[in-house]
């Protein structure tokens, strides 16, 4: 029996080619992209993984609360680590402190040879590294390594980038001109499932050789600049340890001297293998992922799958006259109902295996170029795990039971008497049914749409608004604690020389990037006791003329006051409401209180008020900010971390080369490097982009596999209306009015999924929008995207339908009857 | 084998109810070679398709074996269906899609005889209505008679004890009528199954040993079992 089953379904198959077709290439289609993103969520999802105790891993962060600021930092102050493993020996196995020096960029040059690179991913780490991560040592031994100071482990891609062939361990590396690491060890290169990047750890004992043993550099409470993870011992409870934290703050973070009062601090732990999806803290090793959009991607997988399926459901059903006869004659010759379910459910599960096999072909096709838009190396290994295969298998299953359940159960419920009759015209209710599912197909299509149309715009809103400063000729020099330091006004005068140089400064965050600092800072007009964090920013001269920012009132930094280091401070707009003024003149002359790290008080009043600028990435709103002054070079090396240069418009190499030029006399032991202020800009927006180009991708998928589904209706329909249409126009119809009749019923079935469409996807739009401060104008700009989508639907649905009409509409009314 | 008592079939329709049957009884013996007869509409096919359980009556009740029809389950109308009653019908109706040879298997398939016997089966029936040549073909490249008796030979190969034929020559040349016709009595002669078949032909109807006129949804034959 189960041969004739096969039989029948693959001839069925054969015989109508075309729907065949339609049918295994939609649901190819939509298993291929579902697979796809299932991949992409599942490397997202195993982030952090592969250490052996993942789940004993956790890391601390510090929830800092003062009267009006709440900050969550992933990072912790130098002693936390330690205290926790003196305090807790039975909870915590052990801990591991990271520290980058707050830098993104460190030298390392191998003197031997005259190399030198800058590297983005190098910590600091304590030795008990290799104890609590799992990564792989190629060379040396994992509690020794990173024992003694000055001892440096790098990954095997950057052994072959300093060394070449040679083994480079017990070679040295100089670390920005200021110490010398030895190569103790290699490592295999650092998983890219990971939510910390890292090529180069040095010993954190090493610190004391950078720092000088006798500054107490890790003695403070309050500077948080270290990553600090826990092996919890086997089997605690986190919550457990959690739940003694309290003693650590009370005990080390208020006891600490320097401590302002009224700000709480609250310690707590995240599992590491959550940190990728779960947590944008301030001070994160790098910028994570969320989790809200592998919801996103999953809720698109699942629309373009059944869009699929509901292709599958019509074209059955749609032809379901054609297995009338054979269902009443099985019925005739003693066949269950039950049985007959059985054999078109089996017929769905045969479309689907084929479907799936075609469409894990297209995934391996696809997978590079999806690969290199979503920024990961994916792959399908269909062995490499022992449940993807079954995987498969079940998803087929699953798919073919929902695309295959209705068919199989409106297909087996013929009677024969209704066959034998010739009375089996299409149902009503499958017809109306069918038109049900025609509509919520282009309602999940035109919900894509919109989808991505609002996506595109929100993200083109924001590369193209006004930050309130020139990113477009601004070039970075990344300057923090290098030579440049010394010599900065030999420099900028160089620099300056050159024609096409404008305007050079020195600035202690990039503008417009997401990092910011909050200091104390307070106001004289608050009263001294008042405690506050103000986002300050510092700044060498020319700040002002560099960015083009606008003075609204007084005068920005000069050098004819030799003072303004000392004893002036530039505020914006928006600190004007804070200090409830109304004017910008107004602020002139008020005074700020700045505490700085060393202790002591600064007294600077205000020179002058710019205009609001985003100095911080268009995620965060516009706070109220001061700008200092930075003179002389121990300040310097304090503050300033880039050197901004504005060049004149038009071909940027001949400044460049000037500027490098210059940056190698003055600083010959960093390599020069600089980055176009709008493309660091750009950066921050990636996730925003991959998921702007992800869903262009997959609306454009979603609409090709629904108007499959409607050409499969629409040939199929003008095939049942031929002879109508053959008699139409023997009487005279012309070709538009035959198209219009083949075309009107889905057309209006598309104008209903639009008007169910439409109020959906605002909602969802609204609340999406809602997470950025600076959105573009929803309710100008809606209703030409709402239309704008519909139109592009009709005209795509049009387009595909005429083709059927228009085919029908030109043949012969003679034959059409004929063939009837 | 068959008894039918005041059977009524009819359609509701709004305001009226249009009677196809009306008052039917009816008795055939194990064995008889039944033709049922009347004009085009009297609801001969109706009848049939009761008497085959692929219709319900409204009223009425109706024995089959002595077996109350109406209160058989769908599953157990299909156990007939396999065992006990062929069809065969005026517009042959075969599988499109399944060629000679299996269309003639199909029964045996849902009767879930092994393999080799059903091999045989089906060898012997190609073999009877001389169809062997054409076995692999499919129906729509046979002509109208040889489409014919592959139907027969599809309702045969069962066995069945009651064979239920709708116009089964309606289509046919006179040739290919008599050739089917001679099957039916030499099934009914030599194996004693039962055959009612539909027609509008006299001669197709003298093969039987007896006549039902239908008029009107009525029998006006007079029932030569009733009296007893
Ligand atoms: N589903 C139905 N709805 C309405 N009327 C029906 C239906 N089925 C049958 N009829 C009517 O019942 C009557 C009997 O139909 P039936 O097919 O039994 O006639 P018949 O005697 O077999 O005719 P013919 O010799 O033409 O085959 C016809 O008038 C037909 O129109
Ligand atoms: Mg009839």
């Amino acid at each position: 029996m189960f041969k004739n089953y096969i039989k029948i379904a693959i001839r069925n198959l054969l015989k109508n080619k075309v729907y065949s077709l339609i049918n295994i290439l939609g649901l190819s289609i939509g298993l291929a992209t579902s697979l796809l993103i299932l991949l992409y969520v599942v490397n997202e999802w195993n982030y952090d993984q592969f250490h052996s105790k993942s789940e004993r891993l956790f890391r601390i962060v510090q929830t800092m609360e003062s009267e009006n600021n709440v900050e969550t930092d992933a990072s912790t102050p130098f002693l936390l680590g330690p205290v926790l493993d003196a305090e807790f020996p039975d909870l915590i196995n052990k801990s591991v402190r990271f520290y980058n020096l707050q830098e993104t960029s460190h030298t390392f040059r191998n003197k031997q040879k005259g190399v030198s690179f800058k590297e983005t991913n190098f910590y600091f780490v304590d030795s008990t590294f290799f104890n609590v991560f799992s990564a792989g040592l190629l060379r040396g031994n994992p509690s020794e390594v990173l024992k003694n100071p000055g001892s440096l482990v790098i990954s095997e891609e950057l052994s072959e980038k300093y060394f070449g062939n040679e083994n480079p361990v017990g070679k040295t590396l100089n670390y920005k001109g200021v110490i010398d690491l030895t190569v103790t060890g290699i490592m295999k290169t650092w998983p890219d499932q990971s939510h910390m990047e890292i090529d180069l750890i040095a010993s954190f004992t090493s610190l004391n050789q950078m720092y000088g043993a006798d500054q107490e550099y890790d003695q403070s409470w309050l500077w948080n600049p270290i990553w600090t993870y826990l092996l919890l011992e086997e089997g605690v409870d986190p919550a457990d340890l959690e739940s003694q934290l309290s003693a650590i703050e009370e005990n080390y973070f208020y006891a600490y001297t320097g401590w302002p009062a009224g700000e709480e601090v609250t310690l707590s732990l995240q599992p590491v293998t959550d940190i990728y999806l779960h947590s944008a803290l301030e001070q994160e090793m790098e910028v994570n992922s969320s989790v809200l959009y592998l919801y996103i991607l999953l809720v698109v997988a699942g629309f373009i799958l059944i869009i699929a399926c509901i292709n599958f459901m019509n074209l059955s059903t749609a032809r379901s006259l054609e297995r009338s006869r054979e269902v009443g004659m099985r019925k005739v010759l003693g066949g269950y109902r039950k049985q007959l379910f059985y054999q078109f459910i089996g017929e769905s599960f045969l479309i689907c295996l084929i479907a799936i096999v075609i469409g894990v072909i297209l995934v391996f096709v696809s997978l590079p170029s999806f690969g290199d838009m979503v920024g990961k190396e994916l792959s399908l290994d269909l062995f490499s795990h022992f449940a993807i295969i079954p995987g498969l298998l079940l998803l087929t299953v699953f798919v073919g039971l929902f695309a295959g359940s209705y068919p199989a159960i409106y297909l087996s419920s013929f009677e024969p008497v209704q066959v034998l009759k010739g009375s089996v015209v299409q149902g009503k209710k499958s017809a109306l049914f069918r038109k049900m599912l025609v509509t919520f197909q282009f309602t999940l299509s035109i919900i894509l749409i919109i989808g991505t149309a609002v996506i595109y715009k929100q993200i083109q809103f924001i590369q193209e608004k006004d930050l309130g400063f020139d990113e477009k000729s601004v070039v970075l020099l990344p300057t923090k604690q290098n030579l440049i330091a010394w010599e900065f006004e030999t420099f900028k005068e160089s620099v300056l020389s050159f024609s096409q140089v404008e305007s050079i400064t020195g600035i202690s965050k990039i503008i417009g990037s997401e990092k910011q600092e909050n200091y104390h800072v307070v106001p004289e007009k608050f009263g001294e006791s008042n405690d506050e964090l103000n986002l300050a920013f510092h700044t060498t001269h020319d700040l002002v003329e560099t960015f083009d920012l606008e003075l609204i009132a007084g005068r920005s930094f000069s050098k004819d006051f030799p003072t303004d280091a000392e004893q002036a401070v530039l505020i914006n707009r928006k600190m004007l409401e804070k200090l409830e003024l109304n004017t910008p003149d107004e602020a002139l002359g008020e005074v700020f209180y700045f505490y700085p790290k060393e202790g002591g008080r600064k007294a600077k009043s205000v020179i002058g008020v710019l205009e609001d600028f985003n100095y911080a990435s268009l995620k965060k709103e516009i706070e109220p900010l001061t700008i200092s002054l930075v003179e002389g070079t121990i300040p310097f090396l304090g503050f300033i971390e880039h050197t901004a240069v504005e060049i004149a418009p038009g071909n940027p190499k001949e400044a460049l080369a000037h500027i490098e030029k210059v940056w190698k006399e003055v600083n010959p032991i960093d390599p020069f490097e600089f980055q176009f202020l709008d493309d660091r800009l750009a950066e921050i927006y990636e996730t925003e982009d991959t998921m702007s180009a992800l869903s262009i991708a997959f609306s454009i998928l979603c609409i090709l596999i629904a108007s499959l589904g409607l050409l499969g209706l629409a040939s199929y329909s003008a095939q049942l209306k031929e002879k109508e249409i053959g008699i139409r126009k023997s009487l005279g119809a012309s070709v538009s009015d035959i198209v219009k009749l083949l075309s009107k019923d889905f057309l209006t079935l598309i104008a209903i999924a639009n008007l169910i469409a439409w109020p959906l996807t605002f909602i969802i739009a609204q609340n999406w929008l809602e997470n950025f401060p600076y959105r573009f104008d929803i309710a100008t700009n809606l209703p030409l995207i709402f239309i704008g989508s519909g139109i592009f639907i009709m005209i795509i649905a049009l387009a595909t339908i005429s083709y059927h009409a228009l085919r029908a509409a030109l043949v012969n009314p003679v034959d059409a009857i004929h063939n009837n | 084998m068959i008894k039918l008592r005041n059977i009524d079939r009819y359609i509701d329709k709004r305001l009226q109810r249009n009677f196809i049957l009306k008052g039917i009884d009816l008795d055939i013996a194990e064995g008889d070679f039944v033709s049922i007869m009347g004009p085009s509409g009297a609801g001969k096919s109706t009848l049939l398709n009761i008497i085959g359980f692929l219709d319900d009556a409204n009223e009425g009740e109706y024995y089959f074996l002595d077996e109350p029809v109406h209160s058989l389950n769908e599953k157990q109308k299909s156990e007939y269906h396999r065992s006990y009653i062929g069809f065969v019908f005026q517009a042959y109706h075969l599988i499109d899609e399944l060629t000679v040879y299996e269309n003639i298997e199909m029964p045996l398939l849902y009767r879930k005889v092994k393999g080799s016997q059903r091999k045989s089966m089906v060898a012997d029936m190609l073999d009877r209505f001389n169809i062997v040549a054409k076995k692999d073909l499919f129906p729509n490249q046979l002509s109208g008679g040889q489409q014919q008796l592959v139907g027969v030979a599809r309702a045969l190969i069962g066995s069945p004890k009651l064979i239920l034929a709708d116009e089964p020559t309606g289509n046919l040349h006179s040739d290919q009528s008599k050739e089917i016709m001679e099957t039916f009595k030499k099934l009914n002669k030599e194996d004693g199954v039962t055959i009612i078949q539909v027609t509008h032909s006299d001669e197709m109807a003298s093969y039987g040993d007896r006549v039902i006129n239908l008029q009107d949804g009525a029998v006006t034959e007079n029932n030569p079992y009733e009296e007893e």
